[in-house]
């Protein structure tokens, strides 16, 4: 038998649905830095991120026995969750006019960990702020991107999903992707240029 | 085709997702036109901002608090699978049914019972006897109780 690590998502779902909790807690800790990173680029919010999290798991949870592997991936399934969740949050979150701009904590992001390609760049404390200073621009373009091209964008670059997968979680053709990502680079570019 | 066109493949070939005739035509395009080769650097760079700010996440802690409330969930659920709605139903029956049996044994009204026979003047005085044996009493309580 594989161990849980081993196991595809599919497999891991099986067990769970059988009544595993080894395997749903193995789902849990593979994806939820995914779910949490599309929750907060959708909401902007890191706190409202850790709630849509659990939310997402726990709706998994209990509609577990209605997926099947043959309608759709485990990964497109529960992306497809946690951006409903994320789109009722960011909603509200708009309703009450709250200023999620400012709601994204620097302590969330490592622009000098070992997966930023900043940081080979980043010898002097000049170069460093530098960086910064770019890192801290292309979020805050990032932020004025509407929801959803923000969404594809986001799902694309840095979930590396397949415009098909992207087009399954957000519940739209695949060439109404191309163009939500097309339009959200170009935006992007302007907004990097000024 | 003009530039402007080509500049939505030029989306589709940075993510990968151009394949066949399209993307030779693309490329050959590039090796030609000097603002289509400008965009698509610049599209590249864009793309390789927003992978770096991904950022490593650390959610340890909070798969843990999504662990313990699905567990709490997992509890909850077995609970009702082992004491559902229904099953109360023939409890509550039951008991009903020994409170109004006893009643009828006893055959006595509920004041006879409980209160001694010589604080019974004062009872009666108090709460008036309906006369009702504790069989009646029951299913008025459990009138009451449908009614509400």
């Amino acid at each position: 038998m594989r161990t849980l690590d081993s196991a595809t998502d599919e497999e891991l779902v099986q067990q769970a649905q059988e009544g595993s909790e080894a395997a749903f807690n193995a789902l849990v800790d593979r994806h939820s830095a995914l779910v949490y990173r599309v929750a907060r680029g959708i909401t902007n919010s890191s706190l409202e991120a850790e709630d849509i999290v659990q939310e997402t798991f726990l709706r998994v949870f209990k509609h577990l026995d209605g997926f099947s592997p043959s309608k759709a991936a485990f990964k497109t399934w529960l992306l497809t969750i946690a951006r409903n969740q994320s789109i009722n949050v960011f909603s509200a979150l708009k309703r009450k006019a709250l200023k999620f701009m400012s709601d994204f904590p620097e302590e969330d992001h490592n622009p000098h960990g070992a997966d930023n390609p900043f940081s080979s760049q980043a010898h002097d404390l000049e170069t460093l702020l530098a960086t910064k200073q770019e890192y801290r621009k292309v979020e805050q373009a990032i932020r004025t991107l509407p929801q959803r091209q923000r969404t594809a964008l986001l799902l694309k670059s840095q979930e590396e999903m397949s415009y098909e997968e992207i087009s399954g979680v957000m519940n739209t053709s695949v060439s109404s992707v191309e163009s939500l990502i097309f339009r959200a680079r170009k935006r992007l570019m302007e907004a990097l240029e000024e | 085709m003009n530039c402007s066109e080509f500049h939505k493949q030029i989306s589709l070939l940075v993510d990968g997702e151009l394949k066949g005739p399209a993307s030779e035509t693309l490329r050959l395009h590039l090796e030609l036109c000097p603002d289509c080769r400008v965009i698509h650097q610049r599209m590249v760079a864009v793309t390789d901002n927003v992978k770096a700010i991904r950022g490593p996440v650390s959610t340890l802690s909070l798969a843990q608090k999504v662990k313990e409330r699905v567990a709490l969930e997992r509890t909850r659920q077995e609970q009702k699978e082992f004491f559902p709605g229904w099953t109360r139903v023939p409890l509550v029956a039951l008991v009903t049914l020994l409170a109004v049996g006893l009643g009828n044994l006893a055959g006595r009204s509920v004041n006879e019972m409980l209160a001694p026979q010589r604080a019974e003047a004062m009872l009666e005085y108090m709460i008036p006897d309906q006369n009702g044996s504790l069989a009646e009493v029951v299913m008025d309580i459990g009138a009451e109780e449908n009614s509400r």
